[in-house]
């Protein structure tokens, strides 16, 4: 019983440390977690997945703010360094990610986001990280076969260069092994269509939607 | 009674009546982005070679760049004219960028830069303070500038006393690196980080943000005694909003940015107690206007309409009595996309809700390459039209 009590009281530390953004608070709480023997991939679910949706929810109602973002998706990354190597994924059903902002394009802030929390999720993620070419894409795609790719982009006159990296998968035969996923401020899901993506993104949810539904089909 | 532009853009500032809605075009953020020279028969981006060439102008100057952004520092004087702006455009010197062997820019504070486009990005993780841990890494950084390096004094006082002696229009002062403090913390620290810091690296982020006041304090020390009455408005800008609400809390503002703001604009105003000073700051900033107003600034630009609670309505009405507004002719969808007729009811519109009113006339932000040159003539053309009873 009492074991019981702690677990729960344990992963609502998780949880909270997560909404209020403290990193400290975090990390100390999944080492008791881990000392707990909860599984490493329950904590993230019910612990930083959770929290991290709390965040997102209060970011939208304008009660937190860009900064809370960014804090909130640091401590999760702090998180996950302890978390990782304790994780175990089944070679099966795991869910790959290979992301990437568009060549041309250095920004990374929206990306680094998904990625922090996709990762807390579950999902496997390779970042291939900014100003990334076609060419880097498909030798990613053969090299770690992923479900996905995911293609980031903040400015008008980079996002055209998405449809570069969709041509050449398709030209290099790999494009019928992933789906695309894109996503980035000047986006819309008409664009989306337009280059030849499966999805488009709008929200970091949009993407655990489109992962979890290719886990499930798995 | 016809006023001389400096008038009519001065009392409006100051809440006086006006014989017409005094505008601006041109400079760091009412003007146009791309200096180049491409005509309207090459199409899509213009550029302002089309302008001039849709407004009859063939033997235009070569566009100068600034320094500082991406901004046109040469602007002919029949342009200005033919688009009937009553303020004039001085700016602070600076070095020139530096093009490095990979294609990337360093400018003279060491900030690196990336060509996308038509504008220059920072990356964050190449900044060069974004892995710095302490504040001896700050002190040490070793590209800080010399605030009494006589290349800031370049060419101003040229111009602003050019423009105030040989003309009747309003001069505005961008003082460049020297008015963009928190620009500048993002640009040496990384975006990222300049957000982070504000939370949990308070005593590190004190101290840059004294360090990049100091040395803005200084520049504007040696420059604007000089200046003297020649300049009617300074410019000072960061962008603390984003689409759809602020980069920060109002209260996180009032703590973390407000302080050095009202510093920087103090001083400005005890070494030129006539001056205007103007604020620029994108995005939606509603929640932090009033604190804006408390420090000191004149002018808040940019009005930008489609940002959350920025209608010239709603900002008239709860600050228009306070402070003069600026801006306001969105960019975004109207002037960019929108047909001659369109933005000539959108001005229009604009003109009837701001009469009698504190209010400048101008873009809401610099005017997008893509953008057809009939466009932008058709929005100082529609005030001057509203202005005749039109």
């Amino acid at each position: 019983m009492k074991n019981v009590v702690n677990k729960e009281q344990v992963m609502q530390e998780v949880f909270e440390g997560v909404v209020e953004r403290d990193s400290e608070a975090v990390v100390s709480a999944i080492n008791k977690a881990v000392a707990e023997g909860i599984d490493p991939m329950s904590i993230v679910e019910n612990g930083l997945t959770k929290g991290m949706e709390v965040v997102g929810e209060k970011f939208e109602k304008a009660e937190y703010f860009l900064p809370d973002l960014l804090i909130a998706s640091l401590c999760v990354q702090d998180a996950m360094k302890v978390l990782k190597p304790l994780m175990t994924y089944g070679s099966g059903e795991q869910v790959t990610f290979v992301m990437g902002t568009v060549e041309g394009d250095i920004h990374d802030i929206g990306k680094n986001l998904v990625i922090t929390t996709l990762e807390a999720t579950g999902f496997n993620v390779i970042d291939l990280g900014v100003s990334v070419s076609a060419q880097s894409f498909v030798d990613a795609v053969k090299k770690y076969s992923p479900d996905l790719v995911g293609i980031s982009a903040l400015i008008t006159t980079t996002m055209v260069n998405m449809k570069d990296i969709v041509d050449a998968l398709v030209e290099s035969g790999v494009r019928n092994k992933v789906k695309v996923i894109v996503g980035g401020a000047p986006l819309d899901e008409k664009f989306a269509k337009t280059i030849g993506a499966d999805y488009y993104g709008r929200t970091v949810r949009d993407a655990i939607v489109v992962g979890r539904e290719i886990k499930e089909a798995k | 009674m016809k006023m001389t532009s400096r008038e009519r853009v001065l009392r409006a500032i100051e809440g006086k009546s006006v014989d017409r809605v005094p505008m601006e075009f041109g400079g760091f953020i009412s003007g146009i982005v791309e200096g180049s020279k491409n005509s309207i028969a090459e199409g899509p981006p213009y550029g302002l070679g089309a302008l001039y060439e849709y407004c009859g102008i063939e033997d235009f100057p070569e566009p100068a760049i600034s320094p500082v952004l991406s901004c046109v520092v040469n602007l002919d004087e029949r342009l200005y004219e033919r688009l009937n702006s009553d303020v004039r455009h001085t700016f602070t010197g600076g070095y020139p960028f530096e093009r490095l062997p990979d294609g990337m820019i360093r400018d003279m504070w060491g900030v690196l830069m990336k060509t996308e486009g038509f504008y220059n990005s920072v990356p964050d993780a190449l900044t060069p303070l974004h892995n710095a841990t302490s504040i001896s890494d700050i002190a040490d950084y070793p590209d800080w500038p010399d605030p009494a390096d006589p290349i800031f004094m370049q060419g101003v006082m040229e111009s602003v006393k050019c423009y105030h002696e040989q003309t009747d229009k309003a001069v505005s002062l961008f003082p460049g690196y020297a008015g963009l403090i928190f620009h500048q913390y993002s640009w040496l620290r990384g975006f990222d980080k300049w957000l982070t810091d504000m939370y949990t690296n308070k005593k590190f982020y004190t101290y840059l943000a004294d360090k990049l006041t100091e040395i803005a304090i200084e520049i504007i020390r040696n420059v604007f005694p000089k200046v003297g009455k020649n300049a009617d408005m300074i410019l000072f800008g960061d962008d603390m909003g984003m689409q759809t609400q602020a980069f920060m809390s109002d209260d996180v503002y009032r703590k973390m940015v407000k302080p050095w703001c009202k510093r920087w604009v103090s001083e400005t105003k005890r070494i030129l107690p006539h001056v205007k000073v103007q604020y620029h700051c994108c995005g939606s900033i509603y929640a932090l206007i009033p604190d804006m107003i408390d420090v000191g600034f004149d002018i808040i630009n940019p009005m930008q309409p489609l940002a959350q609670n920025m209608e010239a309505w709603r900002l008239k009405k709860d600050f228009g009595d306070r402070v003069c507004l600026h801006g306001g002719i969105d960019i975004q969808r109207l002037v960019s996309f929108g047909t001659v007729k369109e933005i000539k009811h959108g001005v229009k519109t604009m003109c009837a809700l701001m009469e009698g009113s504190r209010y400048i006339l101008a873009c809401s932000h610099n005017i997008e390459p893509e953008t057809p040159p009939e466009n932008i003539v058709a929005v100082f053309d529609a005030a001057i039209e509203y202005s005749e009873g039109k």
